[in-house]
C-alpha cells in the first residue's frame, strides 16, 4: 500500500462514489446533481480531491505538449493555396452561380 | 446551407488543432500534412451540406477521423488493433503522487509534468494502438464527449467508455515506464 491509501483512511461511501465517478466527472458526463454532489465530497475529503486534482493536472498537462505542436511555416500558405484552387475551379465549372 | 466562399474564413481557425491531432494519430509531420490537407479537401467538398450553427470543430474533426481510419488504416495490412494488458486505476498517482507531495508548495500542473518530457508525452500517447489512441485523443486532449467520439468512431458509447478506461491507464504506466527509466526524476 503506497502513502496514498494510508491517507485515505476514512475511505466511506462518498468516496468509493467519487472515485468511481473521477472520469465521469472530468469528462464533463455528469448530471449536475452528481456533479454537486462529489464537488461537496471533494470539499470536505482531501484525500479524494488530491485525486482528482492529480488526474486534471495529468491531462492538462498532456493536452499543452500535444497541443503544443504547430505545423510547418509554410504549410498554412499552402492549405490556403489548395482552398483557393478549389474555389476558382468552382467559380469557372459554374460561373453564374454561387 | 453553408456558403463555400466562405469556408476558409471559418475552418481555418481550426488548422492547428486539426494538425496536432492528425500529428498524433500518424505520428508523423508528413503523414500528418497530408491527413489535414486531405481533411480540408473533404471539408471544403462537404461544406455545402454542413447546417450552420451547428458544432464546426465537431464536424472538422469528424471528417479528419473518418480520412485517417479509412486512409490510414487501409495502408496497413493489419490493423493497430491490439488488446492491452488490465493496469492499476490510478496508476501514476499510486507512483509519483507521493513523490509529488515531497516537494510540497507546487502543486500546479507544471509541477505534475516536471516528471515528464514532451517527448515522453507524445512517445507514451504514441505508443498506444490505434483504437484506444484515438478515444484518448479525442476526449482528453480534444474534450469531445462520449457521444461524439461514439459517432466518429462508429462505435457504441459503451466501447468508448472501455477503451478510455484501458487506454488511460494503459497510457499512465507507459509515462510511468518512460520517466522511471530515467530515474524518475524531474525534467527541470
Amino acid at each position: 500500500m503506497t502513502d496514498h491509501d494510508e491517507a485515505h483512511e476514512h475511505l466511506d461511501g462518498y468516496c468509493v462514489d467519487a472515485l468511481r465517478e473521477l472520469y465521469l466527472y472530468l469528462d464533463g458526463e455528469l448530471t449536475v446533481e452528481r456533479r454537486v454532489t462529489i464537488e461537496v465530497h471533494l470539499n470536505e475529503c482531501s484525500p479524494c480531491m488530491e485525486k482528482y486534482e492529480f488526474e486534471e493536472e495529468l491531462r492538462i498537462g498532456i493536452r499543452k505538449v500535444v497541443q503544443g505542436v504547430e505545423p510547418a511555416p509554410e504549410f498554412r500558405g499552402q492549405l490556403l493555396g489548395m482552398i483557393d484552387q478549389l474555389v476558382e475551379a468552382d467559380r469557372q465549372s459554374n460561373p453564374g452561380g454561387g | 446551407m453553408a456558403d463555400q466562399t466562405l469556408f476558409a474564413d471559418e475552418a481555418m481557425p481550426f488548422m492547428n488543432q486539426i494538425y496536432s491531432a492528425a500529428l498524433r494519430m500518424t505520428r508523423n509531420a508528413s503523414d500528418a500534412e497530408d491527413l489535414v490537407q486531405e481533411t480540408y479537401l473533404r471539408a471544403y467538398r462537404g461544406f455545402g451540406g454542413f447546417k450552420e450553427g451547428s458544432n464546426l470543430r465537431a464536424w472538422l474533426y469528424r471528417i479528419l477521423t473518418n480520412t485517417f481510419i479509412n486512409q490510414y488504416r487501409a495502408r496497413q495490412r493489419r490493423p493497430d488493433e491490439t488488446e492491452l494488458d488490465e493496469q492499476e486505476d490510478l496508476y501514476l498517482l499510486r507512483r509519483i503522487g507521493g513523490l509529488e507531495a515531497v516537494n510540497a508548495g507546487r502543486s500546479a500542473e507544471d509541477e505534475l509534468m516536471d516528471y515528464f518530457t514532451d517527448g515522453e508525452v507524445t512517445s507514451a500517447l504514441d505508443d498506444l494502438p490505434e483504437n484506444f489512441r484515438l478515444p484518448v485523443l479525442l476526449a482528453d486532449v480534444e474534450g469531445f464527449s462520449y457521444k461524439e467520439i461514439a459517432e466518429m468512431l462508429d462505435v457504441p458509447i459503451g466501447t468508448v467508455m472501455s477503451r478510455l478506461h484501458r487506454g488511460r491507464k494503459a497510457l499512465q504506466k507507459g509515462l510511468y515506464d518512460y520517466a522511471s527509466s530515467r530515474g524518475l526524476s524531474p525534467t527541470s
